[in-house]
């Protein structure tokens, strides 16, 4: 089983497509986890004797109206961007997959009650959902965590339960019933790992989004609270100077853009390694 | 007796594609239970491993006694561990009956763990016996294999070792050859066959070919639209057939001997569950047919021979 996912990723990652997106998300999240280290200055020193300065040879990416490194900060608000918006798509593919796996396999009044309750959500475009859930929760970190995983959730759970729904009448399901099995080793041992490739391609694709969403939420203010930094923080800051330094606004924009973009090439690669494209749409 | 089926009817909704079931099979002994598709035969197979509510169905009325206790109504915590234990089922389609994403060894090992208790190594040690047992060529390395890298005739093998593996008393093939080749057929009818004389199970052999019946079984079962129509010994069957659709069944039996352009049919089809005649079942396409047979269902009456005709007409000769 890891076996044929590696292979996979191996595949993947040796197309063209794959490999640039890969070698930039390796880079980025290589960033992200060595923040501290990688950073050429502090990411909330002050210096306002700098303020505003184009980029240059000290400051590779320019500094802000407080004279801090943008550079150091974009690094560290990819910490804060990545971290983020993949542990809201972890808990959201986990809690779809218990509850996809559940309505799925189950079905009756316990599928039909949760699946119109999500099917509710899936309604309202998630930045709004979000917006209302942070609104309740208030700004900061764990709000956005949470408002994300829950804008996300319908998708995973709705993915989820058509693959069970459709795995469950295989032969093979039947074969485990007449073995004497119970509904927990036949929902764990069989029907999960065969409808897992599916959903995780849909996380990956999905982490793309919530980064977007992430820094919506951050430009708002409703994310990471001063000085944390996040890229969609530091655009809202920017475009105070957006005429006299567009590059505070520019560059964290730029770096939004291009890790959703290559988070997305490398999952159409994935896609194309595991071939499940098929499985997609009838989803 | 192992298992023994009395007046057996399944129920769908308002229908009931099985009625009137009555058969039995003994330790060592193999029965098999013929009829075209739809005749009920998988039906039963169903009925008797506890599964038809998971399709919709229920038994409507009789008995399916497995070593004196009855199955119907026992509770699903009991049938559970009868399931894949001391009764094994071996599905239809190989091809589609193993797990893709999970390795052969593992999916024989499962019954054992289940139902034994064995511990992960005892498992696995045991797996190996029953493919070697099986004449499954290097088991230790076929273990580590995906499905997608067997033959047909390898699947069906390891399908028959996921079945044997719970160390059941009765084991219901149904239709274990259909998805395979001719001369790989006849190994595995082989296979079950030595299973049943040497390790004393009861077997149950559904199928639809006469010649996996006359190779094989000891007692057949001719069901037609979800009656048994006939019940008898293997050779009096073949000498003496006595309902007329088991007579016409035998006449279609392609044999080397016989002329160009001889071969036979019986005329018409099988009347689906909602249209089925008044009488009994076969009166449209019998070619023995009396007026009686048209508003008369005949009863399968069961001697003490074990041996029964449900036929207005044979009876009556």
């Amino acid at each position: 089983m890891s076996g044929h996912r590696a292979l996979a990723l191996l595949k993947a990652v040796s197309t063209f497509k794959g490999g640039i997106s890969g070698a930039f998300l390796l880079l980025l999240v290589i960033g992200a986890l060595f923040a501290p280290w990688l950073s050429p200055y502090p990411y909330d020193q002050q210096d306002l004797g700098i303020m505003n300065q184009a980029p240059s040879l000290t400051h590779l990416f320019g500094t802000d109206e407080f004279g801090r490194d943008v550079l150091s900060r974009m690094i560290t608000g990819a910490r804060t961007s990545l971290s983020v918006s993949i542990t809201a798509i972890g808990i959201s593919v986990l809690l779809g997959l218990v509850l996809g796996a559940t309505c799925g396999y189950f079905g009756g009044t316990f599928d039909r009650v949760v699946m119109t309750v999500i099917d509710l959500t899936w309604s309202f475009p998630e930045i709004l959902i979000a917006l209302m859930l942070v609104a309740i929760i208030g700004p900061g970190l764990e709000g956005v965590v949470i408002a994300i995983a829950i804008a996300y959730l319908a998708q995973f759970t709705r993915l989820t339960r058509t693959q069970i729904m459709s795995l469950k009448s295989e032969t093979y399901v039947e074969a485990t019933v007449s073995l004497g099995a119970g509904h927990t080793h036949i929902l764990f041992s069989h029907l999960l790992p065969n409808a897992l490739a599916p959903v995780l391609v849909a996380a990956m694709l999905a982490t793309g989004d919530a980064i977007i969403l992430e820094a919506t939420l951050g430009f708002f203010g409703l994310g990471a609270q001063p000085p944390t930094p996040s890229w969609g923080a530091m655009m809202s800051s920017g475009t105070a100077q957006l005429f006299i330094a567009p590059w505070v606004i520019l560059l964290p924009g730029l770096a939004v853009a291009l890790t959703v973009v290559f988070i997305n090439l490398f999952g159409d690669a994935v896609i194309a390694a595991l071939d499940v494209r098929a499985k997609f749409r009838e989803a | 007796m192992l298992l023994d089926l009395e007046m057996l009817r399944i129920r769908f909704g308002a229908f009931s594609p099985v009625d009137q079931v009555t058969l039995s099979v003994d330790r060592g002994q193999i029965l098999g239970i013929v009829g075209e598709s739809g005749s009920g035969k998988s039906l039963t197979a169903t009925a008797i491993m506890g599964l038809l509510p998971r399709i919709g169905g229920q038994v409507a009325a009789g008995t399916i006694r497995f070593d004196g206790t009855d199955l119907v109504g026992l509770p699903e915590r009991e049938m559970r561990r009868l399931r894949g234990g001391r009764i094994a089922l071996i599905t239809q389609n190989p091809m589609t009956s193993l797990d893709s994403m999970m390795r052969i060894g593992p999916q024989i090992d499962q019954a054992a763990r289940l139902h034994l208790g064995l511990s992960r190594s005892a498992a696995r040690a045991r797996s190996l016996e029953l493919m070697a047992d099986l004449r499954i060529p290097d088991p230790a390395s076929v273990y580590d294999l995906f499905p997608h890298q067997l033959s047909g005739g390898m699947k069906q093998r390891i399908v028959i070792a996921m079945a044997l593996a719970g160390d059941p008393e009765l084991l219901i093939a149904d239709e274990p050859t259909t998805a395979l080749d001719v001369t790989v057929q006849a190994q595995i009818v082989q296979i079950l066959v030595d299973l049943a004389r040497q390790r004393g199970l009861g077997l149950i052999l559904i199928t639809h070919d006469m010649g996996v019946v006359a190779q094989a079984c000891d007692r057949v079962a001719v069901m037609y639209c979800g009656r048994v129509v006939e019940l008898a010994e293997v050779d009096a069957l073949f000498e003496h057939p006595r309902h007329p659709y088991t007579q016409a069944l035998i006449r279609c039996i392609p044999r080397h001997d016989m002329a160009r352009g001889t071969m036979s049919a019986i005329p018409g089809i099988v009347p689906s569950a909602a249209a089925q005649p008044p009488g009994c079942r076969f009166n449209p396409r019998c070619a023995r047919v009396a007026d009686r047979c048209r508003v008369e269902i005949p009863e399968l009456r069961v001697g003490a021979s074990g041996n029964g005709v449900a036929c207005h007409v044979a009876e009556a000769a």
